[in-house]
């Protein structure tokens, strides 16, 4: 068997480690829970079959260390599903050190992480034993191996069971190894074995990483049929299996029988046939979903990126030629696309709730260490996203509530002083709003004190004495490298490093960070992502020969500015829609672009979290699907553009994004006071240039003497 | 790499800018395109050309005339996209540079490179990695690598000019 699968076990370690972070996540939430509720027995089941699940399987790929380690912890939870151990914040927070050691176990030797420690190890375990033995007299199993479970001595009585196990063809495939469940089998109770070879083919047929025998077995033990069934867990799909009570006089007759191979496949064959559905109602979803490695989508997704940019370019030429033929293929050809895109953006999309949960634990171990009683309150976890945003999410949330935490909330006694709720509060939230989704994390703490930002701002020369911020500025500010305005260093937080990673990296995706505060009663922090990051619908427009897209989802509609509209307007740069004032922006002049205007404009009119404002272009072309690549790290500094497309006629077009456009103006505006745009982008750009052309004269004095 | 690096006879692809020769191993030259057209990027510094869609990726393209202080790119028959592929810090990125015209690929033995001239070559010395004679011409071969990572450096402190003449309006 191990040379069978000795090629691919390191491809089944990965996904056995796949799968056991994932029962960790699991197990981390359900210990929460029951740390809410200590008397819940649906809890610790669940519980115990998780760890019974990774040392189950742990054995079998190999993890021997893990799967010992894991036993003791099974053993105490045993204890508590049996009522003789009670459940307390102690058992708990040991057990959520137990699964960081099991985490770290599991990552040892793959991607070069750290060994786990032995001493933590034992530590643990000695705990553990400690509480188990004191409160139940129980005699632990030994370290680092995993001790035979006696035949349980709870009280039922020895039962005969009847049990086939036929490896499927790939079962070995899958890097299990059958004997090692025989033996497990046989640590329930009496077990006899016989094999059935008959299957086995002459040499020069056989596949050496096949299985082709299969075993009859008798058992006699008290465990039940799920415990008999656990064994087998991991193979369940990979074999036929069926388990079923042998009569107790008939046991033996029947064990005798198995021998006869033939007789005993035909009468299996009828019990199979007569017992019901061979897994039940287990894992009903199983059957419904589907575990894909995410490279596979990424390729797919990128492959209808290609095709919705080849479609582009049939629409074009459909377009172009007057034949009804191409042009009703064409059409076809579209509404196809558009749905395959889709659904393969849709397959993308994640609910945001495993991030969500994950901090459960951290607000419950950072609440310990800080001697805060905190409560974390989760909205909207179903919330979907694409995977890469929730992927990159972690971190700044993690960030954010780390913050609140710790300079947020305040010490009990000044909660109580102050009237509050001596439980502090963070809510987690996540809605849609357009074409972002807006994840929060608020708290009923402190609030951020203004005045402290300022001066440490001024003491840092970040801003000058006597400047003027507007709200937003000052919060804004907290987002600087460095900046902090803890009076000490904590282990939690206020190096200045969190927030700073915070913005960088909701800025990477194309997000942004947004703070509000009530000094006494809070502080609320909004990250508003994009939905997704690779295709959307977009809205093409022409200024000159240049076209750019804006996102469909922040348009909002489309109005006439004719050459009387801007000699009324003073050179104000505000249109009247419907008696509502919206002031624009003009792309032409925020540009840079030649000024050789159309008669009639087009204002769009986009909603950003600033309000409503108007984008002026000589035209709206029509939408278009819009595939998002990446400017590149050339051009990663470029502020309004998010991303650039290619269209139908081959060239390129850039993605504008609505929110850092007017971020722009509205702060080149505060700024200068002068009319949105011109003035001050013509002196960044000057001051560009220089640059620039200083970075190339560093050769000396020769350079500017070339050519 | 320094001209002391070079050890064995080399194929250079040769392009001209203005009337100047200039030179960079065939091996980090992906393809010679003809002129495409080129989407600016408002707001970015003059010798940051913009973008191209080369079969369906978006690649930056550079000026290379600007980056050598001489005068902007104008745009004749003879104009090429010289498509290369540069490491910057370890990541291997595809940038377009504009030539003014590609003349050929040529053998140079080591013997046949002499370091850069300190003065007088109105370029950065840390951009050329060595002068190459053929008959009575030189040929100044480019360190390409070398020129984008400043280049991209330029690009950033402009953009960071921008920025800090925000915060300082305050």
């Amino acid at each position: 068997m191990s040379q069978a699968v000795s090629g691919n076990s390191e491809q089944f370690k990965q996904s056995f480690r796949e799968e056991a972070h994932e029962i960790l996540t699991d197990l981390e939430a359900a210990l929460l829970e029951l740390n809410e509720n200590h008397g819940d027995t649906e809890v610790v089941g669940r519980i115990f079959r998780g760890m019974h699940t990774i040392k189950g399987s742990g054995a079998m790929f190999g993890f021997e260390g893990l799967a010992a380690f894991t036993h003791d912890l099974e053993t105490a939870y045993d204890l508590v599903r049996n009522g003789r151990l009670e459940i307390g914040a102690e058992l708990i927070d040991l057990t959520l050190a137990a699964l960081d050691q099991i985490s770290t176990m599991l990552d040892e030797g793959a991607n070069g992480a750290e060994p786990a420690d032995p001493a933590v190890c034992s530590r643990i375990l000695a705990s553990v034993r400690r509480l188990a033995g004191v409160k139940a007299n129980e005699q632990p199993a030994m370290e680092h191996e995993p001790a035979p479970e006696p035949p349980s001595a709870e009280s039922g009585t020895i039962e005969q069971w009847h049990i086939r196990f036929a490896p499927g063809p790939d079962l070995m495939r899958y890097g299990a190894n059958p004997l090692l469940l025989l033996r497990e089998l046989g640590q329930l109770g009496t077990l006899s074995v016989k094999a059935g070879m008959d299957a086995i083919p002459p040499l020069g047929e056989m596949d050496p990483e096949r299985c082709y025998v299969w075993w009859e077995m008798g058992l006699a033990t008290r465990a039940g049929r799920d415990a008999i069934r656990d064994v087998f867990i991991f193979v369940e799909d990979a074999c036929e299996l069926s388990i079923e009570p042998a009569l107790e006089v008939g046991a033996e007759a029947e064990t005798a029988l198995a021998c006869e191979a033939d007789l005993t496949a035909r009468a299996l064959e009828e019990k199979r046939a007569s017992s019901p559905g061979r897994r039940g109602a287990d894992k009903p979803e199983n059957a419904t979903s589907l575990r894909v490695p995410a490279a596979k989508l990424d390729q797919f997704v990128n492959l209808v990126g290609e095709l919705v940019t080849v479609q582009a370019r049939l629409g074009e030429v459909a377009a172009r030629r007057d034949d009804e033929d191409v042009r009703a293929v064409s059409e076809e050809v579209e509404r196809l696309t558009s749905a395959l895109r889709e659904s393969s953006m849709n397959i993308r999309m994640m609910p945001i709730r495993g991030t969500f949960e994950k901090f459960r634990r951290l607000v419950h171990d950072l609440a310990r260490d800080l001697g805060k009683n905190v409560e974390l309150t989760i909205e909207g976890a179903d919330t979907e996203l694409d995977k890469t945003v929730i992927e990159q999410l972690g971190d700044p949330l993690m960030h954010l509530i780390r913050n609140s935490m710790d300079h947020g909330i305040e010490p009990a006694d000044v909660r109580a002083s102050r009237g509050k709720p001596p439980a502090a509060n963070i809510q987690l939230s996540a809605r849609h709003s357009g074409a972002c989704v807006l994840v929060s994390v608020s708290d009923d703490g402190r609030g951020i004190d203004r005045e402290a930002v300022r001066r440490r701002a001024v003491e840092r020369g970040l801003i000058s004495a006597d400047a003027e911020l507007a709200e937003s500025e000052i919060y804004g500010l907290i987002f600087q490298a460095g900046f902090s305005t803890a009076k000490k260093v904590t282990d939690v937080s206020g190096r200045g490093v969190g927030m700073d990673v915070v913005r960088q990296r909701v800025e990477s995706l194309r997000g942004a960070v947004e703070v509000t505060s009530q000094p006494g009663q809070g502080t609320t922090v909004t990250l508003r992502m994009p939905l997704t990051m690779a295709i959307i619908d977009g809205l093409l427009v022409g200024v000159g020969a240049a076209c750019f897209v804006l996102p469909l989802a922040s348009t909002l509609e489309c109005v006439e500015l004719t050459r009387d509209d801007i000699a009324r307007s003073n050179g104000k740069h505000i249109a009247n829609v419907r008696g509502q004032i919206v002031p624009y922006i003009r792309l032409r002049e925020h540009f840079h672009m030649p000024s050789n205007s159309v008669e009639i404009e087009q204002i769009m009119l986009v909603e950003t979290s600033e309000g409503r404002f108007g984008f002026v272009v000589d035209q709206v072309l029509g939408n278009c699907q819009t595939v998002i690549k990446s400017l590149g790290r050339f051009y990663r500094h470029v502020q309004a553009v998010s991303g650039a497309t290619i269209l139908g006629n081959g060239t390129v077009a850039l993605i504008l994004d609505p929110e850092r456009l007017v971020q722009d103006v509205v702060r080149a505006e505060r700024f200068s006071g002068e009319a949105p745009g011109a003035a001050l982008g013509d002196r960044v750009r000057h001051r560009a240039s220089l640059t620039a052309l200083a970075g190339n004269g560093r050769a000396g004095p020769s350079a500017s003497a070339s050519v | 790499m320094s001209v002391s690096e070079i050890t064995e006879t080399r194929q250079y692809l040769t392009f001209k800018l203005s009337n100047e020769v200039f030179a960079t191993d065939v091996a980090k030259v992906r393809e010679v395109l003809d002129l495409t057209p080129i989407t600016a990027i408002p707001r970015t510094p003059e010798f940051m050309a913009g973008v191209i869609n080369l079969r369906g990726s978006v690649v930056p393209v550079v000026d290379l005339r600007l980056c050598f202080g001489m005068s902007k790119t104008e745009n004749t028959r003879n104009t090429c996209i010289v498509v290369v592929e540069v490491l910057l810090d370890s990541e291997s990125i595809v940038i377009g540079a504009l030539a003014d015209s590609v003349e050929e690929v040529i053998d140079l033995e080591p013997e046949q490179i002499e370091p850069a001239p300190r003065i007088g070559s109105h370029i950065r010395t840390d951009f050329i990695r060595g002068m190459g004679k053929r008959d009575t011409q030189f040929i100044m071969i480019l360190d390409i690598d070398r020129v984008f990572s400043a280049e991209e450096m330029s690009a950033v402190h402009a953009q960071e000019a921008g920025k800090a003449l925000l915060e300082t309006a305050a």
